[in-house]
């Protein structure tokens, strides 16, 4: 009797360990060649939509409006409308700069260093987040151009030749940021268009009307599906994914070297590139998960972007927020360690100053929170996941805050401290932003196939290939 | 082709190897022995005691290090849930076996610890040095009239952690094999994120405690990533050796070039990592150029340190980089264990670079105690690793997930 209760005891762990190792299918069954086509094709071309997206639309595009007001303010006043003062002379605008930055980072590692790293669960999110890294990179390139006080010279930034032999400081981290910003953003475009081409040949072969023949014709550069071109972009797909891979990397780390180049106690610290880097990663995950959970809701898109691909993204994100931990422990542990005054102050200042509140929020919604992602719970279900990556949006906008201001407001000398206080257009701009970023991402969804076609079925080929 | 039918478990054969098991035993014995005796007689404070002291230590790190990299791959490969490697997993299993004996290593250490640790001197002093006041708590702190040895507290804690998590994983691994039950494998992964986290702490620790504390001015919150870099890359590298070394004997016949094109990818990725941790490193530290920071570079980049370290970039990134980019490097056995050699031998470049300059800060002078004492250390435990090896199946032959690791495609 104890026997065969042991026995079955057994044999129910196995068939449940079996149960726990059999693959979760990237499509579900169910959906073929023709299905995915008329499905994610049809969110382009037939152009209906649901409430969903027109409430969101018209939210975001308030928003930008409000945007453009903000910045017509600035150009017209100055940078003085803002809340910065000296030593507080980078705020709110350096603070969404590297937010927003960060958030573009998934895109390109979802499409770059998942596709080399053979992950076929990239395939049904890749797009928009390529799109969502472009749309991202935009908003954030706008900060540092507003603050520069006469952002009409912006171009003085670049190195062009001039008779008054005038250059950029090049020992400046700042001008490195110049060219790590533009080279990425520019990799990111051809790498999102080179992916687009054989679906926007797809959207010309199945649109009806004339004028969306014409616009998808011309934008599918003569793709014609033949075994050259597919041979072609293979090449040239995997090649600028070899190319995007050490940009992903080299971006936020030079964005880390505005700090981590001073010695502003507080951002002088050698772990900030990858530290960077993880929180950038971090921060992109989750928006890509705030993107995607309405919109596979809105789309009925939950047989391609499956229980699986969120499973996965919770994952990456639960890594890189314990590395993002990471930094946090080891950042406080050296200030301490090193004997050093000043760094020691900063690492209090930050727990009981008057940014103090800031600060254990940032814990909260940034450490303590996101440990919920070692849940499967948590990771398959799109409701807590959704308010999972909320909160890492959050946390990683408060980090940025607290680096910039909490370390700036009280440096060296006690005598030149001052507060922050952002002021309504700081406010503005940044929820402008956010505007500029959701009203590109729904114009996107509505113009262009936000899933990639071929892709998926690519996934849908393999799966038969599996069952057979 | 691929195979539908599970390879037969296969038995390493010791007795071909009894001249090699001799010759390790006899380099590894008289070297311990010369080292020891030469540590022993020579004066307290004289420069020859001092010299062992740190020649022992940079033994010690460079094997605690490439083994602990070794260790680290078994944890990535069970949370990670990866395929690929089933059939080279419990050649990682059994290098990390070896750390437990690394705990015999470091009584020399313990015995010399006030040749080696400058804090464990300057706190006995009547002026203690501010810059250590602030941070002896760190070392050692009063709770009422006890005093509390942290040091050494963390580092009973680092063997104790390393050799039962190493012990741990091999004999769940083992199980697997008498059993063929898959819960021995859910079962790793999750034990592996827990480890994962405890691995992070240890390492960063450690190397804070070894090696940082050195000198106990110098602090850089990259220092723990560093040296995990370094580790986790020549841990690969020994992985890769072993792999190829038993497949040259004749054995892992299951194993292919797809396996050792998985493998020269994690080394070129890790000699990348590398390249970007010690450039980030050394780059915010001459750019911040704060005194207490920059001392730690300029001791390695004054006099003949200075060759060395240039060497090193050029050795541990440029060359394995360079070389690695090629499909047909990774994917040939030979070119392949070539780099990694060099890998391993770079890795000792490193460690002597971090190690050595206290007790030479004029200039680079290699000693015979430095050899002696890497035979010391590497000898045995090269001769413990062929002498246990044939004792266990050498590669999980019941994994419910063998069956990927052979069928494998880059």
């Amino acid at each position: 009797m104890i026997i065969s209760e042991q026995t079955q005891a057994k044999e129910e762990t196995r068939a449940r360990a079996e149960r726990d190792e059999r693959p979760e299918p990237l499509v579900r069954p169910g959906e073929t060649f023709r299905s995915v086509t008329d499905k994610i094709g049809g969110i382009v071309l037939a152009g209906r939509h649901p409430l969903g997206w027109w409430i969101s639309f018209g939210i975001a595009f308030l928003l930008v409006m409000g945007l453009f007001y903000a910045i017509a303010v600035l150009l017209a006043i100055g940078v003085g409308i803002w809340g910065i003062n000296i030593p507080v002379a980078w705020g709110f605008a350096i603070t969404n700069f590297v937010w927003w930055i960060g958030i573009g980072h998934a895109g390109t590692l979802i499409s770059a260093i998942l596709l080399l790293l053979f992950q076929k669960w990239r395939n049904s999110i890749n797009r928009l987040a390529e799109a969502m890294t472009l749309f991202a990179v935009a908003c954030a390139a706008m900060f540092p151009l507003l603050h520069l006080g006469r952002p009409w010279a912006f171009f003085w930034l670049l190195p062009y030749p001039n008779g008054m032999e005038l250059w950029p400081q090049f020992r400046s981290a700042l001008v490195w940021d110049v060219f790590a910003v533009s080279t990425y953003f520019t990799v990111s475009v051809f790498f999102w268009y080179t992916g687009l081409v054989p679906d926007v040949a797809t959207l010309r072969d199945r649109a009806k009307n004339r004028f969306s023949q014409v616009i998808f014709g011309i934008m599918a550069l003569g793709w014609r599906g033949s075994a050259n071109h597919w041979r072609n972009y293979e090449s040239a797909y995997l090649l600028l994914a070899g190319l995007s891979t050490p940009l992903v990397l080299s971006v936020h780390s030079v964005v880390s070297f505005d700090f981590s180049t001073a010695i502003v106690p507080g951002w002088h610290s050698t772990i900030f590139p990858p530290y960077f880097v993880a929180g950038a990663v971090y921060s992109g995950f989750a928006m890509v998960l705030n993107i995607m959970i309405p919109l596979r809701k809105w789309y009925g898109l939950e047989s391609v972007v499956t229980e699986k691909h969120l499973d996965n993204m919770g994952k990456v994100m639960l890594v890189t927020g314990l590395i993002v931990a990471y930094g946090y422990i080891f950042d406080m542990f050296t200030a301490w360690y090193s004997g050093d005054a000043a760094e020691q102050y900063s690492v209090v200042n930050r727990a009981i100053g008057p940014y103090a509140p800031v600060f254990w929020l940032l814990m909260l919604v940034n450490v303590v929170l996101p440990q919920s992602l070692w849940w499967p719970y948590v990771r398959k279900n799109p409701v807590p996941l959704f308010f999972a990556a909320l909160s890492i949006n959050l946390g990683m906008w408060l980090e940025r805050f607290v680096i910039v201001v909490v370390s700036l407001h009280r440096d060296f000398v006690p005598s030149s401290w001052r507060m922050f206080i952002p002021t309504g257009w700081d406010w503005l701009t940044l929820f402008g932003s956010l505007g500029l970023f959701f009203a590109l991402i729904f114009l996107f969804v509505r113009f262009l196939p936000m899933v990639s076609i071929f892709e998926v079925r690519e996934l849908i080929a393999e799966e038969k290939e599996g069952a057979a | 082709m691929s195979l539908h039918s599970v390879p037969k478990p296969e038995h390493f054969d010791v007795k071909n190897l009894s001249r090699i098991l001799l010759i390790l035993l006899g380099i590894g014995a008289l070297s311990l022995l010369i080292t020891l005796v030469v540590g022993f007689v020579a004066p307290p404070g004289s420069p020859l005691r001092r010299q062992f002291a740190f020649s022992w230590l940079f033994a010690f790190i460079y094997f605690f290090t490439v083994l602990a990299g070794c260790y680290f791959w078994i944890l990535v490969h069970h949370s990670t849930d990866s395929g690929w490697g089933i059939l080279v997993r419990r050649q990682m299993e059994n290098l990390a076996m070896l750390l437990p004996w690394m705990v015999l290593f470091f009584v020399p250490l313990f015995l010399f610890r006030k040749d080696i640790w400058a804090w464990i001197t300057v706190k006995n002093q009547v002026h203690v040095d501010p810059a250590l006041e602030a941070k002896l708590p760190y070392f050692e702190f009063r709770l009422g009239h006890v005093v509390i040895p942290f040091f050494w507290l963390r580092t009973i804690f680092y063997f104790l952690y390393f050799g039962l998590a190493a012990f741990y994983f091999r004999r769940t691994s083992l199980r697997q094999d008498a059993d063929g039950d898959p819960r021995w494998s859910i079962q790793m992964r999750g034990v592996s994120f827990v480890c994962l986290l405890v691995f992070a702490a240890s390492l960063t620790a450690m190397s804070f405690d070894w090696i940082a504390s050195l000198d106990y001015h110098w602090a850089s919150t990259m220092w723990g990533v560093y040296i995990f870099s370094g580790a986790a890359g020549a841990g690969m590298a020994l992985i890769i050796l072993v792999v190829v070394g038993l497949k040259n004997a004749g054995y892992l016949w299951a194993v292919n070039e797809e396996h050792y094109h998985i493998m020269g990818k994690l080394l070129l990725t890790f000699s990348i990592f590398w390249g970007y941790i010690g450039f980030s490193q050394y780059m915010l530290i001459w750019y911040g150029n704060i005194p207490e920071e920059t001392q730690w570079f300029l001791r390695r980049n004054v006099e003949s340190w200075n060759v060395l370290s240039t060497f090193m970039v050029v050795g541990r990134f440029f060359i394995p980089f360079l070389y690695l980019l090629f499909q047909f490097t990774k994917r040939n056995p030979k070119f392949l264990s070539f780099i990694c050699f060099w890998v391993l031998a770079m890795h000792v470049l490193d460690t002597y670079i971090t190690v050595l300059p206290f007790i030479h800060p004029t200039g680079f002078q290699i000693n015979i105690l430095d050899l002696l004492c890497l035979f010391a250390i590497g000898c045995p435990l090269a001769f413990l690793f062929l002498r246990t090896i044939g004792d266990v199946p050498l590669f999980p032959a019941r994994d419910p997930r063998l069956l990927e690791s052979v069928n494998l495609s880059n």
